[in-house]
């Protein structure tokens, strides 16, 4: 009960936000209106042997625009906690009887949810986009799948920003920390440069990370049927060749499945570093 | 009800209380009378549980701010606002009431009514005015039933109106559940209804018992004599305690009785008087040095 209207509040300030919510959005959107404005077509030539190339280039896109939302929008939700620190909102929510880590824990789930939902929107948008622009066909039975993945997602995201913003006391901080993050979240989920085109040295830091973890499985679910009929009657290597070009094998995982298992265990790691964390500062006070 | 013993709290090398002993009991209300800075809302937050001491004891009926129901039985009204403007006030106290194990709706309603907030549910917190607003929190900060209510600096900035709707109802409630209140204020006529008053100057309670000792110590009254010529403002500048302004001389008196017997003598050479009880204010520079503001 207390738990649920705790995250029932989180939930209805951020959604009652627009502004934040579109600003969330757009941190997410703008690597499409790069890509459209400035790197489809380039991209695209080298894409010209392929049969329906622009069809995978937007599934790709849309994958990685998904992983960069589920970053962006848990942080941007996320960002609710030290608003409520700062304005000492905390203090009041900390004389009813709810203790710090139920409050703590409606953060992270209001986040979760907020991550899963931005990112369903994401797709949506996307999707009608590319279908206007590229004729894009929409496949209703991958829903789960992608549901799942981004529930994934936004679990893992959640769990990172959660990990850096306890690092953080202060509002004007924000501004500053959302553009860095932002930033580079397109280049870790490789949505302005594909994580095969990298130099090695860089490739291998992002490898530490879970963001082209994240992208390569919602791309995988995305792309695989549009994959089959693509390659159907070209050389295996060729395809191999692609996959690990576009970061859709990365460290030899083939299938979503491998991507899910190495996102879990980000989870599992974030995890404990978030308790470990926590268990210190409590000590140091 | 309350006990505090040596209470002490230092940020850096600035000591904000300084072994501060409270002892309030049940229904009183108390209120902490200091400049900004003397330490009164430091004090709350550490009798709240927000701040941890330095040193001291605090026993809230035998709990003390580490035990897991030390909140339960209070209520607290922040100096700032802290509900969640974007919010309506309906949702604002729905969400709250959610948050403790024995909320109970009826009494939400009759709080409702009683602070005239029905006509203002719909609202958002943060569209209210100042006293809209203080009249929300106070609701807040009731809806658990609290036997012990802290309010932080709750006038400050609300007109005389709100001020008074706020003053009825909390009296109402302090009849009708016992409510103990414990209050910062600025404003002496807050501190004049008051039970018990602390004064606190630089983190130390400089004084500490009821309105009238304090008054009786520490505020003369004065008599103010209006003179028909200047003979008579020479005669009368001779008493003792006295200070002349034009045709006014102002003479400090201890009782009634001396300012009568006072008029009595020079009642042919004067030709009005006034006689002013000694406020808060003259207890807060006797005390302190400075005039509260």
């Amino acid at each position: 009960m207390i738990l649920a209207s705790l995250i029932n509040r989180n939930l209805k300030l951020y959604f009652s936000d627009r502004k934040r919510i579109i600003f969330s959005l757009m941190g997410a959107l703008i690597s499409v209106v790069l890509y459209v404005v400035f790197l489809k077509n380039n991209i695209q030539k080298g894409w010209t042997g392929i049969d329906d190339g622009v069809k995978l280039l937007d599934y790709w896109l849309i994958g990685g625009t998904i992983a960069i939302a589920a970053i962006t929008t848990t942080g941007d939700a996320l960002h609710q906690r030290i608003y409520d620190i700062e304005s000492k909102r905390m203090d009041d929510l900390m004389m009813t009887n709810a203790n710090k880590s139920v409050i703590d824990m409606s953060y992270v789930i209001s986040a979760t949810l907020i991550g899963l939902m931005m990112q369903v929107i994401v797709y949506v948008i996307l999707s009608v986009l590319f279908m206007l622009m590229d004729q894009l066909p929409f496949n209703f039975a991958i829903s789960g799948q992608l549901l799942g993945a981004m529930l994934i997602g936004s679990v893992v995201w959640t769990l990172f920003n959660m990990i850096i913003l306890m690092f953080v006391k202060k509002a004007s901080v924000i501004p500053s920390l959302n553009a860095i993050i932002s930033s580079s979240a397109g280049f870790f989920a490789g949505v302005y440069m594909p994580l095969g085109l990298l130099p090695s040295g860089a490739s291998k830091i992002l490898k530490y990370t879970p963001a082209p973890y994240d992208a390569s499985l919602v791309r995988n679910i995305l792309m695989n049927s549009q994959i089959k009929t693509s390659f159907q009657h070209v050389d295996s290597h060729v395809l191999s060749n692609f996959k690990s070009t576009m970061g859709l094998v990365i460290n030899g995982f083939e299938k979503s499945i491998g991507d899910a298992w190495v996102c879990v265990s980000f989870i599992g790691v974030f995890l404990i570093a978030f308790v470990m964390l926590t268990r210190f500062r409590k000590n140091a006070k | 009800m309350l006990e505090v013993n040596g209470l002490t709290k230092r940020f850096k090398n600035k000591i904000a209380v300084d072994h501060i002993d409270l002892q309030i009991n049940d229904g009183q209300l108390v209120a902490f009378l200091g400049h900004n800075g003397a330490g009164k809302s430091t004090t709350i937050n550490m009798l709240i549980g927000l701040l941890k001491p330095d040193a001291g004891e605090i026993q809230l009926n035998g709990l003390t701010p580490n035990d897991k129901n030390y909140n339960d039985s209070l209520g607290v009204v922040f100096q700032n606002s802290v509900l969640d403007k974007s919010l309506s006030v309906e949702d604002n106290l729905k969400i709250a009431g959610r948050l403790y194990k024995n909320f109970d709706a009826d009494f939400q309603k009759d709080l409702l009514d009683k602070l005239e907030i029905k006509s203002i549910q719909k609202q958002k917190y943060g569209s209210l005015s100042g006293g809209q607003r203080r009249r929300v929190d106070i609701a807040r900060a009731l809806l658990s039933k609290p036997k012990l209510l802290f309010l932080d600096e709750p006038s400050t900035g609300l007109d005389i109106q709100t001020r008074n709707k706020i003053w009825e109802v909390l009296n109402e409630l302090r009849h009708e559940m016992g409510l103990t209140i414990i209050l910062t204020t600025h404003y002496l006529e807050e501190a004049d209804q008051s039970d018990w008053v602390y004064v606190l100057d630089k983190g130390k309670i400089v004084a500490s018992d009821t309105v009238d000792n304090l008054k009786a110590r520490y505020a003369q009254n004065t008599l103010i004599l209006y003179a028909n010529d200047l003979s008579t403002v020479d005669k009368l500048s001779m008493l003792d305690d006295v200070k002349v302004l034009h045709n006014k001389v102002l003479l400090k008196v201890n009782s009634y009785q001396e300012a009568i017997s006072i008029i009595e003598e020079y009642k042919n050479d004067i030709s009005d008087f006034e006689y002013i009880h000694g406020s808060m204010d003259d207890i807060f520079i006797a005390l302190t040095g400075k005039e509260i503001k």
